[in-house]
């Protein structure tokens, strides 16, 4: 009986909202609903009350998105396109860059082979890269190259031992982005080889170390203003397989003299740049880091810092470790975007 | 992700560059004890054969390291650590500084054993052998004589004095087929101290149709007094149409080394193959050198070899046929003599 009483009291209310065109306007039936809900005492009128307060929520809701006029509508369109063309990550058309650049500048290497000696090594010289780098701005970017360390290096404590370091790689590298800034991928250096001379040296007159190497790499790009853009990235190598051309007793691979391969007839034993007879290394067993930095001016030239680290030891307890690090000056000899 | 995050990942990144040397071996000292216990622990670690040669290293280490003070002088401290090397009895194993080489002599108390004023004035020399040819290196330097000899027309002759040269696979072939027709073959090394084993087992490799064992290769590869590796070696045919299987006499002295020694063994199973001359010097083993950490450089023999009869060849090898040189008697040289009377023999 008290339930009818309810909906007699308010029906009126409902019903004469039909006959008065303010009546028509949900935001009105909706805020009358909320005086009488606050008004009731009655528990269980005040129950169905909330109830049809919710059912108006719906209503309301219902009316703004499918019953409001056409203006709304458009700007409400507007306003949602707006700000997910804002938001960076798939949002709008990604930019295409191309580039064919050259890397020059000066290299410094740091060296130490524990399997001969503790005495550390360094020298100067000089870098030379070719690279050509494809991006899709917001979504990936991959670049060949080729590139190029030379130094001349001498040992810490004395004058003897002078060297020469070649160092040249051919190298891939594909990076996806995970939002507009960072990109992550892999790095393939397809050819790695590290050539050091010694001129005063006979028989241990050339330490070589040959590999490829699949490397997990990063990278982050900002653009600061209208001329300078950031980018800064870094490489771990994951695995990869190498040929140390030094064992503990002689310029041959220390794998191959343990496994007792050592044969005077074949040609590829003593050949530095060969990768016969190559093992497979993961991280545990070589560690092999890279950084790079560089400022970007106005889409031509860069200037920039790169370092690389790498550790390992083919006999337990007698690392080889050595640096490189290069002063990097970048022109942009093609640079093209769409 | 907001901008100081950017900031602080991009300054990790920087710091934690250009740390390379963070992992690096700090440098040795280089006072006078230092330089002593780094050359002791080299030929501990490195030197092949301690057990053989009879070097009891940490004795003289102990012994000779309680009379190294900062007070010694580079010569004084120099002739303290070439005891070391003196005791190691290995042509091989060497140490020097500046212009000062001190190397164990293993031709000391052996007669000469070759007169080059004899062989050129008298059997390989322009005027006396025109046909003989002499192969000279791009700076003029010899680096092999083959022919036929006046004294034996029917029998070749080829002298190789180092194996530090460099020949082509064509220079080699040009060198065998001169003696396709022949009814033997002097193959003289006499003061040959050694060079490159690979192209010393390249013309070994012409001596035989067939693979041969030859013994094997013990290579240090740590640095505990156990850590050996070995390999067996085997010594297979080059396949050229010009290999050489008539009876071949090897000329040899005191100064056969190293990679003579490593052509040597190759040969010794050979039956048709013959020694003739003097005791060789020996140097089976391989040698790595480097430096002290003041300059010195050094040079150690990393393995040895045993022949496959258990024979160690690093103190040399016997000649099948002991002959001397008689170097009162200026026109005749007796070792290749001796060689060419015997091949006559063998082919008579």
């Amino acid at each position: 009986m008290k339930f009818f009483r309810c909906r007699r009291k308010y029906f009126r209310f409902f019903f004469s909202g039909w006959t008065v065109k303010k009546r028509h306007d949900p935001a009105h039936i909706f805020s009358g609903l909320r005086r009488l809900l606050v008004k009731e005492k009655d528990l269980l009128v005040k129950k169905k009350l909330q109830e049809s307060y919710i059912m108006y929520l719906f209503v309301m809701f219902y009316n703004i998105f499918f019953r409001m006029k056409r203006k709304l509508i458009i700007l409400f369109l507007f306003l949602t396109g707006t700000l997910v063309s804002l938001y960076p990550q798939g949002g709008g058309q990604a930019a295409i860059v191309k580039d064919f650049y050259i890397h020059v500048g000066g290299a410094y290497a740091t060296f130490q082979d524990t399997k001969y000696s503790d005495v550390r090594e360094n020298g100067a010289g000089m870098l030379l890269q070719f690279v050509y780098g494809h991006l899709k701005e917001g979504k990936h970017y991959w670049e060949g190259g080729f590139l190029f360390d030379f130094t001349m290096n001498h040992a810490v404590t004395h004058d003897e031992g002078a060297s020469m370091l070649f160092y040249p790689k051919v190298y891939g590298k594909y990076l996806r982005a995970v939002n507009g800034a960072f990109y992550v991928g892999a790095r393939v250096d397809l050819y790695d080889n590290y050539i050091r001379v010694y001129t005063n040296l006979v028989n241990n007159s050339v330490f070589a170390t040959s590999g490829s190497y699949l490397y997990g790499s990063v990278l982050y790009r900002r653009q600061l203003n209208d001329r300078w853009r950031l980018e800064a990235g870094g490489e771990l190598a994951l695995l990869g397989v190498q040929k140390e051309g030094t064992g503990f007793a002689m310029n041959y691979s220390q794998n191959r003299i343990e496994k007792g391969g050592v044969d005077y007839q074949d040609p590829k034993l003593g050949d530095p740049s060969n990768y016969a007879y190559a093992e497979f290394k993961w991280l545990g067993d070589n560690l092999i880091l890279r950084t790079e930095f560089m400022m970007h001016y106005r889409k031509r030239i860069a200037l920039g810092y790169a370092w690389e680290m790498r550790r390992f030891a083919t006999v337990p307890d007698y690392p080889t470790t050595w640096g490189m690090h290069n002063l990097v000056f970048r022109i942009n000899v093609v640079h093209r975007e769409k | 992700m907001k901008k100081p995050v950017y900031l602080t990942m991009i300054l990790i990144l920087l710091l934690g560059s250009a740390c390379e040397k963070l992992f690096m071996e700090p440098n040795p000292g280089t006072s006078n004890i230092d330089i002593f216990n780094e050359y002791a622990t080299l030929v501990r670690e490195k030197f092949s054969m301690l057990e053989y040669k009879g070097v009891d290293i940490d004795h003289l280490q102990d012994s000779i390291g309680a009379t190294i003070t900062d007070d010694l002088t580079e010569d004084e401290l120099f002739a303290k650590l070439t005891i070391i090397t003196q005791r190691l009895r290995d042509g091989h194993s060497d140490l020097s500084k500046e212009d000062t080489l001190f190397q164990y002599d293993f031709a000391k108390g052996y007669p000469v054993a070759i007169d080059r004023d004899i062989l050129v004035n008298h059997y390989i020399g322009e005027d006396v052998a025109p046909d003989i040819i002499w192969l000279k290196e791009s700076d003029g330097m010899t680096k092999a004589i083959y022919g036929h000899l006046p004294q034996a027309p029917d029998i070749g002759y080829l002298r190789v004095g180092s194996w530090m040269f460099g020949f082509t696979d064509e220079e080699i072939e040009k060198i065998f087929k001169t003696f396709v027709n022949d009814k033997g073959l002097i193959v003289d090394v006499r003061e040959n101290t050694g060079g490159d084993p690979v192209l010393s087992t390249k013309f070994a490799s012409y001596f035989t149709d067939e693979e041969h064992y030859l013994g094997y290769e013990r290579f240090k590869t740590g640095p505990g007094p156990d850590d050996f590796a070995s390999s067996k070696l085997y010594l297979r045919p080059s396949g050229s149409a010009y290999t050489f299987l008539k009876p071949v006499m090897v000329l040899t002295d005191r100064y056969c080394f190293s990679a003579t020694t490593t052509f040597m063994y190759n040969l010794n199973p050979l039956s048709h193959v013959y020694f003739v001359g003097q005791r060789s010097g020996g140097g089976a083993g391989s040698v790595a050198d480097g430096f002290l950490a003041n300059g010195w450089h050094w040079d150690l023999s990393t393995s040895e070899f045993i022949d496959l009869n258990g024979e160690h060849w690093d103190d040399g090898w016997d000649p099948d046929f002991h002959v001397k040189l008689d170097t009162t008697d200026t026109s005749h040289d007796e070792i290749l003599d001796f060689a060419i009377n015997r091949i006559n023999e063998m082919t008579r």
